[in-house]
């Protein structure tokens, strides 16, 4: 046989001339994407990171190898019991969001793998179907015997097979990016978009934290895997170009579409395992900074050197870097028991290291953690429900993360009414992505929808596990139980959970709208009686916040920008189902 | 001014004998370590050729096999041969 150099560039362009079936039929748009270009202007189609099945295998093995030598040293239940307890969090977190949505991958390349336009696009992509089952294999290879130890790491395999409203938000986005997407969508959302920006994040800069936070297992596996990325990401610098060439507009869609809805899902398994999960002595850098070291410049360079343009919402991106998690991770600590990992809560240390790190944005954040420590130093350790939301929270009709963009001064919310419906977005973005693509999107019911329709359950402990598919096992909690040496104990208030509308329907005279309170992190569902005046309203929706915004007279309803008499009712108002109102204390 | 360019490697002794190849190789080359990773940047292009580092090692290595195991990223394109890589 030849030396690999010697048959290569025959073997990775060989390709069929057709006879009986037109280029069209083998190759139809709604499979292999758009532009639709004929076979030879694919002709060219060159990867830059080029190997041989051979040389593959053999590089693979080594990488193989390297990986089972740190998990025969490292990767015991003993060893996972001497890491920092929230970081386990971490592990539980990445475990479920990544290792299923690396086997969609796999579709997605196989998709690529038959109808990609150029045969060797097709050959490469075959190696990137091998590369995504082994990012599927290794992380479930090493969770699986820790699911005896500790039921939470069962969710690294079960989590995309659940109703639950994180799993809801990763399929959506891992269905459409992933399963279902075209190659030309896939190469430029997956490959240029996510692996050469987002999963840089997770894959390379985690791992500095992972080995000062004492777990070399997960620093291996994650590098080992974005060793496999580095390559297979270079077919979509392949294709963008053509994409370019044909239909510069769409490819900048594409670009700025993915860029955002990648950005929120890194937000939350990045965002929230290195500002928060990782312990700040072992910190040695912010989520913001490495953002700026991964996304803002070297993937910024990356489409400069494309000749494309930053995404157009750059200024509302920016301002979502130094807010969104942390919106995102106290609205999910408030509701811990709805997810299947342990939050901790920021103490004074933290909270003065995350000042330092996020100056003049910290401040409305620290509030909120005074609110929720209070609730502590009011109950017993260990009583979750104490220092807990009970209100169904909100979720965007795009991203199906909760309602959290914005700061805690002003969500970002925006409705839409499209027809007969109403929809909800966390961002300006999100419903641009919406509007642009709406019948791909608008058949798709979030969890708020789902318990208006009476499918999902509107009590949170029935809902959690009925239908997010908890147990007391493996439901989210505090991962210290409260048992904070700061916080101090006062006078105990006793712990409830309490229902907040009926399962399988809400009555006639229920309106449920979307509450924002000034201070808060997250919008909230609140079931208005059409005779509540404003005043009762901004009294539910503050009891329904407590948990993170203290109290406080003098709150006004605000809708559309007008402030409404506290006298008034719902019905005069002229409120229906699933309208916005914010509760706050501006006179303007 | 050139954009800086070049690989991000996975700590370990090719990475080095690699990041070493390349501040020997390109003026103005830095090596920042960050901890679970090593960032190489040179004023673009950056180059780095088989010969110097296997010089460095002391043994022999494939391109693009060695290098695939220690590149963790890059910023910049990657223009990728037997006996010598580019990052521009």
């Amino acid at each position: 046989m030849a030396e690999p150099e010697g048959w290569q560039e025959l073997a990775r362009k060989l390709d069929w001339t057709f006879s009986y079936a037109s280029e069209r039929e083998v190759f139809p748009e709604e499979t292999s994407g758009r532009p639709w270009l004929p076979q030879e202007a694919w002709a060219d189609w060159e990867e830059s990171y080029r190997t041989t099945c051979r040389e593959y295998a053999a590089t693979q093995a080594r990488k193989e190898a390297a990986v089972r030598a740190v998990r025969e040293a490292a990767g015991r239940v003993e060893d996972f019991e001497k890491l920092p307890p929230e970081w386990l969090g971490a592990l539980k977190l990445h475990g479920a969001a990544l290792p299923l949505a690396e086997f969609a991958a796999t579709v997605g390349n196989l998709r690529a793998g038959r109808f990609a336009r150029a045969a060797a696009w097709r050959n490469a992509a075959l190696l990137g179907a091998l590369d995504e089952l082994r990012h599927t294999q290794i992380p479930l290879g090493i969770m699986h015997p820790l699911a005896r130890w500790d039921r939470q790491f069962d969710w690294a395999h079960r989590f995309y097979h659940t109703d639950n409203w994180v799993a809801i938000a990763a399929r959506h986005l891992a269905d459409e990016l992933l399963l279902c997407a075209n190659p030309i969508e896939f190469a430029v959302a997956t490959n240029v978009v996510f692996e050469t920006g987002f999963t840089n994040l997770q894959f390379v800069a985690l791992s500095a934290l992972a080995e000062a936070s004492g777990d070399a297992l997960f620093a291996e596996m994650v590098r080992s895997i974005q060793t496999d990325e580095a390559r297979h990401a270079q077919i979509g610098h392949a294709v963008l170009p053509k994409v370019i060439a044909h239909d510069r507009a769409y490819a900048q869609y594409l670009l700025d579409k993915w860029f955002w809805r990648s950005w929120h899902l890194f937000a939350v398994v990045t965002g929230f395992s290195m500002d928060y999960l990782t312990p700040v002595s072992r910190r040695t850098g912010s989520f913001r900074e490495f953002m700026q070291e991964w996304i803002v410049e070297q993937y910024l360079e990356t489409l400069a050197a494309f000749g494309m343009e930053r995404p157009w919402y750059w200024e509302t991106f920016l301002a979502s870097l130094e807010t969104y998690h942390h919106m995102v991770y106290a609205s999910a600590y408030t509701y811990r028991t709805t997810v299947w990992f342990d939050f901790v809560l920021p103490g004074p240390e933290e909270r003065a290291w995350l000042r330092e790190k996020y100056p003049g944005r910290w401040d409305a954040f620290d509030a909120v953690w005074e609110q929720v420590a209070s609730r502590w130093a009011e109950s017993d350790p260990g009583l979750d429900f104490a220092a807990h939301g009970t209100a169904i929270v909100s979720f965007c009709d795009m991203c199906q993360l909760v309602l959290c963009e914005g700061a805690p001064g002003a969500n970002a919310a925006r409705t839409l009414v499209r027809g007969d419906r109403k929809y909800i977005f966390c961002s300006e973005p999100c419903e641009w992505i919406f509007r642009q693509e709406t019948g791909r999107y608008a058949g798709h019911r979030d969890v708020v929808k789902r318990v208006l329709a009476g499918e999902a359950p509107g009590n949170l402990l029935a809902m959690l596990t009925r239908y997010f598919g908890l147990t007391e096992e493996t439901w989210g909690r505090d991962v210290r139980g409260g048992r904070y040496p700061w916080i101090r104990r006062g006078p105990r208030r006793p712990a409830s959970v309490e229902p907040v509308t009926r399962i399988g329907g809400v009555p006639d005279r229920t309106v449920p709208l979307y509450g924002f309170l000034e201070g808060d992190t997250i919008g909230l569902l609140v079931f208005a009686d059409a005779a509540d005046r404003m005043e009762d309203l901004a009294a539910k929706l503050e009891r329904s916040a407590q948990v993170r915004v203290r109290p406080r007279p003098g709150g006004r309803v605000r809708v559309g920008g007008r402030l409404l008499p506290g006298r008034l009712t719902v019905e005069e108002a002229g409120l229906s189902a699933l309208d916005r109102f914010d509760v706050t204390w501006g006179e303007a | 001014m050139a954009a800086s360019v070049g690989p991000v490697l996975k700590p370990g002794e090719v990475a080095d004998a690699i990041a070493s190849s390349i501040v020997d190789l390109n003026p103005g080359a830095r090596v920042v370590d960050r901890g679970g990773y090593l960032r190489v940047l040179a004023p673009g292009p950056c180059l780095v050729t088989r010969e110097a580092v296997e010089r460095r090692l002391g043994r022999a290595v494939s391109f693009p096999g060695d290098l695939e195991l220690a590149m963790l990223s890059f910023k910049g394109r990657l223009v990728l041969g037997p006996e010598r890589v580019e990052w521009r």
